[in-house]
């Protein structure tokens, strides 16, 4: 599997992070993509919110948030022929966005780690960091970076008896 | 498994033929074209921000949700056949469902001399085998 790139989004729309991997088309004016990106999954989310069955408890029932969105999105990811993307969207309306090749699987979880792992230990408690500026920390992009590798690690190998190199590779890096 | 919802879009984005079933959230005609052409501009939008080449690529083909998930088949036409079902259905199975609903446009509605191009779809053979159709994958249809 191919990660190509990862967005972060606050709260308002504004990206607060950017990386990329293995990337091969060049965007020709990033600001303009990432607009674009953060119309679509306010698009998306609101779509989601409107086709979801009646009888689906995870999300609010008043109508007056129905044209603009807010709380829990129940949106998880889309592919098209070429990429996937995955979002996942904090309560505190924080969108972790990672594009990936179309044949992953469900990857809300390594989001959550890239939250949990990363954006908590190095970012909320950084104490020269405010919230809603862009994230410059070298920590974030290595933990970033660390949590992304062991996604590689698990998606190419899925014999059981490489289990235990798999283990060996990615502990120390992970654990806090 | 019940399919929720059915929707077919022109190339245009605005929506020619929808069918609601028992489970959905039931919208007004207005809302679904709202929401028929939100979702053809999402497609678009899904080419432009996509990391590689977008040469032969359509747009947004599947989306998944916690609670369904959507499948969208885009003949070479232009025209798009949307289907909206509970997660355990699987993409093969959508796919499959939508191309038979594409040989069914074709025959009942293209064919039919009364029919615009373009223009919602009020052929009473198709309904009959659309209904024939998605009879095994519905509970009770709400209208």
């Amino acid at each position: 599997m191919q990660v190509y790139n990862f967005y972060l989004f606050s709260r308002h729309g504004t990206c607060l992070y950017y990386r990329e991997w293995q990337r091969t088309r060049p965007g020709s004016d990033t600001q303009q993509e990432q607009q674009n990106l953060i119309g679509l999954l306010f698009a998306v989310k609101q779509l989601c919110r409107s086709l979801a069955p009646a009888n689906d408890d995870s999300l609010p029932i008043d109508t007056a948030t129905r044209y603009m969105p807010r709380g829990p999105s129940n949106f998880c990811s889309y592919s098209t022929e070429k990429y996937q993307l995955h979002c996942f969207e904090s309560s505190t309306g924080l969108r972790f966005v990672l594009t990936t090749s179309p044949t992953a699987s469900d990857l809300t979880r390594i989001l959550q780690r890239v939250y949990r792992e990363a954006y908590v230990e190095c970012a909320i408690r950084n104490p020269l960091y405010t919230l809603g500026t862009s994230i410059v920390s070298e920590s974030f992009r290595k933990r970033l970076d660390s949590v992304i590798r062991t996604l590689a690690v698990e998606s190419t190998v899925f014999r059981p008896a490489s289990e235990k190199a798999l283990r060996g590779n990615g502990s120390p890096a992970t654990k806090s | 498994m019940p399919i929720y919802t059915v929707f077919i879009i022109n190339r245009s984005g605005g929506l020619i033929y929808s069918a609601q079933f028992q489970g959905s959230q039931v919208h007004p005609l207005n809302e679904c074209l709202r929401l028929a052409s939100t979702l053809h501009s999402v497609q678009q939008i899904s080419r432009q921000v996509s990391p590689v080449d977008i040469l032969d690529d359509i747009g947004l083909t599947s989306l998944e949700a916690k609670t369904f998930r959507l499948r969208l088949y885009q003949p070479l036409t232009g025209i798009q056949f949307v289907a909206i079902a509970t997660p355990e259905v699987t993409d093969e199975i959508l796919l499959g469902i939508l191309r038979r609903l594409h040989l069914l446009y074709a025959d009942y509605a293209l064919k039919n001399p009364f029919y615009v191009q373009d223009m919602p779809i009020r052929c009473k053979l198709f309904d009959i085998h659309f209904m024939k159709l998605m009879k095994p994958y519905i509970a009770n249809p709400v209208e």
